[in-house]
């Protein structure tokens, strides 16, 4: 005991979690320099310039084009939302009933397409929808179609390529929470004699609630951002706000416009971004490119 | 239900998981065949075998130039979000920071936020600092994104073993430094890794920052990748999307086997999901 | 159940040779709140050298707050922990020289037996060559010297508690902390490891702070128990003095089975006796006791009770009716309804000469005047 001479009464109390706050130091100064810094700018800039004032914004509600490309970038958000969760929920069912080799061999078909680049992915869906491309070769030889259609760049493109990106995101939520539901209450309704139906609608459903919502929410506000997908396979005929955005910066140097738009999609983003915090309340955030 | 419907029914829910899982697959099935085409235009199915792609590939400049790039960006910019994303979690997870929830908020929304406006924010302050075009600031740009992930896959790896652990270290007359080394970094020294693995990916597919951040001297894959496509299609882009595609799955099996070496200490089957998640 | 057996605590086999000699622990106006919440409220508590204390109570009591504080963990809201007469409060744990055995063992998962209990022969910088012998020599200590090389998650829970006592153990501190040692284990190994904790005990001579929820354990174990509830010691002392003495309801209960009676009125009954009249309307006798003005409260133990067809000469005899009656190992337990509906419980020796009264017969219930126990009604 000789080594815990004594700091006499009166000593501060030792705390165990006291000096980790230093750690958030260097991360914290640097998200607040490259992160939270720009973003001040951006909005800064879409206020100030050229001249202090709305005008900007003015411009970005008044102007048809610009209008067009957010409620379309709203609704092609919405759209995609809604089609993934028809689609990921029962498949999310299936995986979180598999166990063993097949449950692996299930994740691995959600998980691979997640570590592909959204870049080549985009490439792969403008082979199938080109005029000489797979689905016109398929839909010519199954007598549907007559001639080749024009489906690049196109609305129909654009959503195939969205959800098939966006589909392990609510996939995965949807199983964490499907696989969160404690079976033995399925068992219970079975031996209390629900029928299949009510066991589902009255038991699973409501449990597997709120994976619904944590991957509707996520989906949703990566959608808003999409910029890969809808500029090669969308075109000028389906516009979304973060190709407007990067070609107002990158081909019409309009900077202070590009910045209200991108303002404006923080502001939205943001919002959702809360909700989503929200949902998922002490679990950590789910993770999204 | 009758058996017979019920059977139907079954068949018809098989066939939409199959077929949604050959969606899943499309794209990589595509490409991948196209690489090997003998003609120069894109028809599926190719026509013919033939490695002539790869060969232009290799003999290309400019595709060997965005690739070192690729990695001359995409690893510095992991260590940086390795070592910053590993601080911030140890912080959020051991410290009682107050307004934690705040601080998480923060520290994951680069991740959440549409590129494209962190992109034309981060222009005019590389500008400022004379980085703009250079590879400090594509890699720094590339950190904010890799940050995220490291303090979340890091943070999960923190929760995923009991902290008491930390508490007998430090009993046993560990102090913070020595019952970190001895005894938290050997426990997460795999979540970090998983996160690196992840923070380098995100780099190396991200394009929005590269196309504001790099000139030709600097791009990377994704970027050249992305000009090619505006230009016209090759089977040469099927090249290289199988390339990336292929070692975009030997990091997935990477980080899987990471995930597996983990200490396999009590973990719920929502933690797992999670950690999937975290994985994505 | 609480039997008066293993009260004579093992811990009065006093042993011969002991490595460290125990420090001495007190506690000075400790406390501890959480924003406003009491978790702790000032406390005093002296412990010891070489005192094997144990810590009870229902959870949310305030033990674990208060092992946590004495650790280091927790950091007091105000007030003094000193060993050996230096306050510690200041000193992180890794400078308060304190060995510590976890409730789920908490050993290192990715090292070795042995480096699990080298570990801390480490941290202190001591010679390879000594680790090794100190080593060798905890591993025979706990009996598990072949398990050297084997990883924590190759032992059973028992081992790994072993391992847990070796590690906390292996500098010789003078100070052991356990916070439910055995809570993981199930009731034949813990009963076990009871013992093999005492012998470690003995052997060792550290003065051991130990926390648990379980009364029988700290009974059999401990030279002396402190109770504690919502946040505060309610009282301190050897296990025996606390059962046939509590000084509250709460620990009455809390310590074994009691059956408690209010009291409706005293009146002193000489030679040296007192009358009492419960709120049943049983009349009992007790003997005569210093605090008897503050409200109070009967406590009689089941096992007390003496069951018979006729009342006797003792000093309390109440007649009621066997409600029910169920046979545990080695023990009657009967219901006995008496005056007022009221059910006493009484435990017998199942022993082939003692009569058993079928549910239904009408008995005599009667017992001691020493086993009155009177007790302060305090919460």
């Amino acid at each position: 005991m000789a080594e815990a001479a004594t700091p006499g009464p009166g000593g501060r109390p030792w705390t165990l979690y006291r000096g980790y706050a230093v750690l958030l130091l260097p991360p914290g100064l640097f998200l607040a320099v490259f992160f939270l810094w720009p973003l001040i700018r951006v909005v800064l800039r879409s206020l100030l310039e050229p001249h202090p004032g709305l005008a900007n914004y003015g411009r970005v509600f008044g102007e048809a084009a610009f209008a067009r490309a957010l409620s379309n970038t709203i609704e092609t958000a919405g759209v995609v939302t809604v089609l993934c969760l028809v689609i990921a929920y029962p498949l999310a069912y299936a995986i979180a009933r598999a166990d063993g080799r097949r449950l692996k061999l299930f994740m691995i078909f959600v998980l691979v397409p997640l570590w592909t680049s959204a870049v080549i992915r985009s490439f792969g869906w403008m082979i199938v929808f080109q005029r000489q491309g797979v689905l016109n070769d398929l839909l010519l030889a199954l007598g549907i179609t007559h001639s080749r259609l024009t489906l690049l760049p196109g609305s129909l493109a654009v959503h195939v390529g969205m959800v098939h990106i966006m589909l392990p995101f609510m996939i995965l939520p949807l199983i964490a929470g499907m696989r969160g539901i404690d079976l033995n209450l399925m068992r219970a309704a079975d031996v209390l004699g629900a029928p299949p139906r009510r066991r589902f609608l009255e038991i699973f459903l409501p449990l597997s609630l709120p994976g619904v919502s944590a991957g509707v929410a996520l989906v949703f506000m990566t959608s808003l951002g999409f910029f890969i997908t809808p500029a090669l396979l969308g075109g000028a005929r389906h516009t979304m706000a973060a190709v407007l955005i990067e070609e107002e910066a990158n081909v019409q140097l309009d900077w202070p416009l590009a910045s209200a738009l991108a303002t404006t999609l923080l502001i939205v983003t943001t919002v959702l971004y809360l909700v989503y915090l929200r949902l998922m309340r002490r679990s950590l955030p789910l993770i999204g490119r | 239900m009758t058996g017979k419907s019920r059977l139907l029914a079954r068949a018809a829910f098989a066939i939409f998981v199959a077929l949604s899982f050959l969606y899943l697959m499309l794209p990589s099935l595509i490409v991948v065949p196209m690489s090997f085409s003998r003609l120069a235009y894109l028809s599926f199915p190719p026509t013919g075998f033939s490695l002539h792609w790869y060969a232009g590939l290799a003999s290309n400049a400019a595709w060997r130039g965005a690739a070192a790039n690729s990695f001359l960006i995409g690893l510095p910019a992991a260590l940086i979000a390795v070592a910053l994303g590993t601080a911030a979690a140890l912080a959020v997870e051991r410290g009682a920071i107050r307004w934690s929830m705040l601080a998480i908020a923060f520290i994951v929304a680069p991740m959440m936020l549409p590129h494209v406006i962190l992109a034309i924010g981060l222009y005019p302050v590389m500008l400022d600092l004379g980085l703009l075009h250079g590879y400090f600031g594509a890699i720094i740009g590339h950190a904010v994104i890799g940050l995220p992930l490291v303090f979340v896959s890091v943070s999960a790896a923190l929760r995923n073993y009991p902290p008491n652990i930390e508490l007998a270290a430090m009993i046993c007359g560990a102090d913070r430094l020595r019952s970190f080394l001895h005894v938290t970094f050997p426990m997460i020294r795999m979540g970090v890794l998983g996160g690196g693995i992840l923070a380098f990916s995100a780099s190396f597919d991200e394009l929005m920052l590269s196309l504001f951040l790099t000139n030709t001297g600097t791009r990377t894959l994704p970027r050249l990748i992305w000009e090619q496509l505006n230009d016209f299609l090759t089977p040469t882009i099927a090249a290289v999307a199988t390339l990336i595609f292929a070692f975009s799955l030997l990091l997935f099996a990477a980080l899987a086997a990471s995930g597996r070496r983990a200490p396999a200490m009590a973990s719920s089957p929502a933690l797992r999901a999670d950690e999937a998640t975290a994985h994505a | 159940m609480l039997d008066p057996k293993p009260l004579e605590s093992l811990a009065d086999r006093r042993p011969e040779k002991r490595a460290v000699s125990g420090a001495a622990l007190r506690l000075a106006a400790l406390a501890k709140d959480y924003g406003g919440v009491t978790a702790l409220a000032p406390t005093d508590l002296e412990v010891r050298p070489g005192e094997f204390f144990s810590l009870i109570g229902p959870s949310g009591s305030g033990k674990s707050t208060l092992l946590g504080m004495v650790a280091g963990f927790v950091p007091p809201s105000a007030g003094r922990i000193l060993i050996d007469g230096a306050d510690v409060v200041a000193l992180p744990p890794y400078r308060r020289n304190i060995g510590m055995v976890f409730q789920n063992y908490a050993l290192f998962p990715h090292m070795s037996v042995a480096e699990n209990i080298a570990f801390p022969l480490r941290m202190r910088k001591m010679p390879r060559s000594r680790i090794e012998a100190r080593v060798k020599e905890m591993l025979e200590t706990v009996r598990l010297a072949g398990f050297a090389e084997r990883s924590p998650a190759q032992l059973s829970g028992g081992q790994q508690q072993r391992v847990a006592l070796a590690r906390a153990a292996a500098y010789d501190p003078a100070l052991l902390l356990m916070d439910e040692p055995l809570g993981a284990l199930d009731k034949n190994l813990r009963e076990e490891m009871q013992y093999e904790i005492k012998r470690f005990h003995s052997k060792i001579g550290a003065t051991i702070l130990y926390v648990t929820h379980d009364q029988d354990e700290a009974a059999t174990m401990s030279d002396r128990i402190a109770i504690l509830n919502g946040g505060r010691i309610v009282q301190v002392g050897r296990p025996r003095e606390l059962y046939e003495a509590p000084n509250s309801p709460f620990v009455a209960s809390f310590l074994g089975e009691a059956n408690l009676f209010e009291v409706a009125a005293v009146s002193n009954a000489p030679p040296m006796r007192l009358r009492v009249v419960t709120r049943e309307g049983l009349t009992l006798a007790a003997h005569q006791h210093a605090r008897i003005e503050a409200g109070v409260m009967i406590c009689v133990r089941p096992e007390a009770i003496q069951i018979g067809s006729s009342g006797g000469a003792a000093a309390n005899s109440v007649e009621g009716r066997v409600i029910d009656v169920v046979y545990t190992a080695g023990m009657l337990r009967y219901r006995i309804e008496v005056m007022g509906g009221r059910a006493v419980i009484v435990r017998r020796p199942l022993q082939r000469q003692v009569p058993i009264f079928e549910v239904g017969s009408p008995v005599y219930l009667s017992w001691d005047l020493a086993d009155t126990i009177l007790v302060p009604n305090t919460p």
